[in-house]
């Protein structure tokens, strides 16, 4: 009898897990074909909850993604030279150092320091160069604010650092056993230098391990002096803090896809499926809204908060009505006070909207912030194999307005891109150096290059995209592109 | 005749392809009282003096200069004190400068001194640089900066 009843609970235990295992198959990892509609129907039901994860793991990460550095260097020496490894998301080191780099800032943010010690340019490039971490976040924080980011947000440094975008972590001397930060003050040009009071055997381990990886190709343009003039008219410059490589570089070619429509050839159409989950992520009743298809064959969903658009190319497009304060995405009110609650809830909302849209990139980076007196505006850019997606338009992927804990405006340029296995040679920094002085109209005085990196660059239509040379020059308004590509 | 002719022809176009080739590529060695007509092809940045101390092994020279012109390194020799052309893994040291006006090229040192010669030169002029790099060990380095008071004084003891 007890052995009968035993039998009969490991039955059942037996049965709801494979339940439990199929759902998370059906639902989670969506093994069904293109346009087979019939568990997504259920996917957010009740029993697709259930029996599925609606939230995977992976997609939660946005708001960690908003602080996350556009550029981190690490030079050590190896065989007597001066050698640097370019850690990208890509890179399997990227979380491991990044996560240093976070326990070093966020304990040196919250420590109350007597005296505060200023250095000089000279010594902040020596560690940039020879044995050290450099990080750009590619935007320009207030110190609170970005205190807030990495939750330290009483830091006592504000007392003297009014603006922060460039770090530098190194290893103390043989005296002490500690992480030394340096803080450039991005408004001021200031340079400050904290004894963390982190023990520096994980950062001189990760050096160490790096320094295998590490080539000469990758050079500092200070360290080159590529940034200082000689006065030869029309002379080219490079910011100090820009890499130059010496050498091509092999990139991966990837496929965009506009995940909102499907079908092929002449039958191509909106996923009808993918429309009413974003519909839902906006809140808004496929029934009750006012919707019509304008000439552009443009989705056009109109309440009494707001304007929904869905175009052909993949951009979602909210915006909420005047006097309106938009989508409601949270109900707590210290988020109204909050920039980081905000920026946060808009990057989970856009996690959302991905997920509804099945959309993909490997990995999703704020690339502009600004804050006025009652909004903040944040923008993102996608990231594949460790490269950004630049939109040709010069826009950014996503565009988010929160006001406190309401979306007031929003934009998502939708795509998944996918690795090809056709591998591209890109011309070194200094040819495209070259291809970019060529394509500029002639220039009499020295112009400077601000940055030069590879990117995909998106025209917003499907297709295979190639890596190519991307610019910012002194006085020029956006980003140029196409220079390396002109016959 | 006709054949005359031919070879006469064949031997003047001869002589002015090799005058060609000759005029444009840099001389194989430079000799060490050679000097150049040209003070304003290049400018170097990187070393900013004459003479410098690295601990590294590979040293980058970088300069900006009028575009076309043609930027080879030589190296001298200790046997005869003249200066060949440097050659690493299989190629020249040579560049010829971009639209940009940047040149970049990095050479291997040998330990001590190392007395390279930069050599740019177009269709018209040449301009000759010659730089004094000394390469330590960085243990030399170390013992030079740990160096305190206490090793002077008993230096002269």
């Amino acid at each position: 009898m007890f052995s009968e009843r035993v039998k009969s609970i490991i039955l059942s235990l037996l049965i709801l897990s494979s339940l439990l295992m199929t759902g998370q198959i059906w639902f989670n990892k969506k093994l069904w074909p293109d346009g087979y509609d019939f568990f997504v129907i259920y996917e957010n039901t009740l029993l697709g909850k259930i029996f599925g994860t609606s939230d995977n793991e992976e997609n939660m990460q946005s708001r960690d993604k908003i602080v996350l550095p556009i550029k981190m260097v690490a030079s050590t020496i190896s065989d007597f030279d001066n050698v640097s490894y370019v850690l990208t998301e890509n890179k399997e080191e990227f979380n491991t150092a990044f996560g240093y780099v976070r326990e070093v800032l966020t304990a040196v943010f919250n420590k109350d320091f007597k005296n505060v010690i200023t250095t000089n340019e000279e010594e902040w490039q020596q560690n940039i160069n020879i044995n050290g971490i450099y990080i750009d976040f590619g935007i320009t924080y207030n110190t609170l604010t970005f205190a807030d980011f990495i939750d330290a947000g009483n830091t006592k440094l504000v007392a003297n650092i009014n603006e922060v975008r460039e770090f530098v972590i190194a290893p103390g001397d043989s005296v002490t056993n500690d992480v030394v930060l340096f803080i450039k003050d991005a408004k001021t040009g200031s340079i400050y230098k904290f004894y963390s009071g982190v023990s520096k055997n994980e950062l001189t381990g990760l050096l160490q391990r790096l320094a295998g990886k590490a080539t000469k190709d990758n050079n500092f343009s200070f360290s080159l002096r590529a940034d200082k003039p000689t006065g030869i008219a029309g002379e080219v410059l490079f910011d100090p803090y820009m890499l130059l490589n010496q050498r091509t570089q092999q990139t991966t070619d990837v496929i965009s896809k506009n995940p909102l429509l499907r079908g092929s050839g002449e039958h191509i159409e909106f996923n009808n499926a993918i429309i009413e989950k974003i519909l839902n992520a906006f809140q808004i009743n496929s029934n009750t809204v006012k919707k019509h298809m304008d000439a552009n064959s443009t989705l056009v969903y109109v309440d009494d908060r707001a304007t929904l658009k869905i175009s052909r190319q993949g951009i979602i497009e909210y915006k909420s009505m005047a006097g309106a304060r938009g989508l409601q995405l949270s109900t707590a009110k210290d988020v109204n006070n909050s920039v980081v609650k905000s920026a946060r809830l808009g990057a989970d909302f856009m996690d959302k909207v991905m997920r509804a849209c099945n959309g993909s990139a490997q990995g999703i980076r704020l690339a502009s912030f600004a804050k006025n007196q009652s909004s903040i505006k944040l923008g993102f850019d996608y990231t594949h194999e460790g490269l950004p997606v630049k939109l040709e338009n010069n826009g950014f992927c996503v565009e988010i307005e929160m006001e406190g804990g309401y979306l007031k405006s929003y934009i998502h340029y939708i795509r998944s891109y996918e690795v090809t296995s056709v591998v591209a040679n890109n011309v070194s920094t200094y040819a495209a150096a070259d291809l970019l002085y060529n394509y500029l109209p002639n220039r009499q005085d020295a112009f400077l290059i601000k940055d030069m990196y590879l990117a995909y660059v998106d025209d917003m239509n499907e297709g295979e995209k190639k890596a190519q040379w991307v610019a910012k020059v002194n006085g020029l308004d956006g980003f140029i592109t196409g220079f390396d590509t002109v016959k | 005749m006709t054949k005359k002719l031919v070879s006469v022809i064949s031997f003047m176009l001869c002589v002015c392809l090799f005058t060609t080739v000759v005029a444009f590529a840099s001389p194989a060695v430079i000799g060490p009282d050679e000097t150049g007509n040209s003070d304003s092809l290049i400018y170097l940045k990187k070393p900013t003096t004459n003479s410098v101390t690295t601990t590294e092994r590979n040293y980058t020279i970088t300069g900006a200069g009028i575009p076309g012109v043609e930027v080879t390194i030589y190296r001298r020799s200790v046997f005869d004190g003249n200066f060949y052309r440097v050659f690493q893994g299989g190629y020249m040291l040579e560049q010829t400068i971009g639209a940009s006006g940047l040149f970049v090229v990095s050479i291997e040192l040998v330990d001590g001194g190392n007395t390279i010669r930069i050599n740019a030169e177009n269709e018209i002029e040449r301009q000759i640089i010659e730089i004094n790099i000394t390469r330590v060990s960085s243990s030399q380095i170390e013992r030079i900066n740990n160096l305190s008071i206490g090793d002077l004084f008993n230096a002269f003891q």
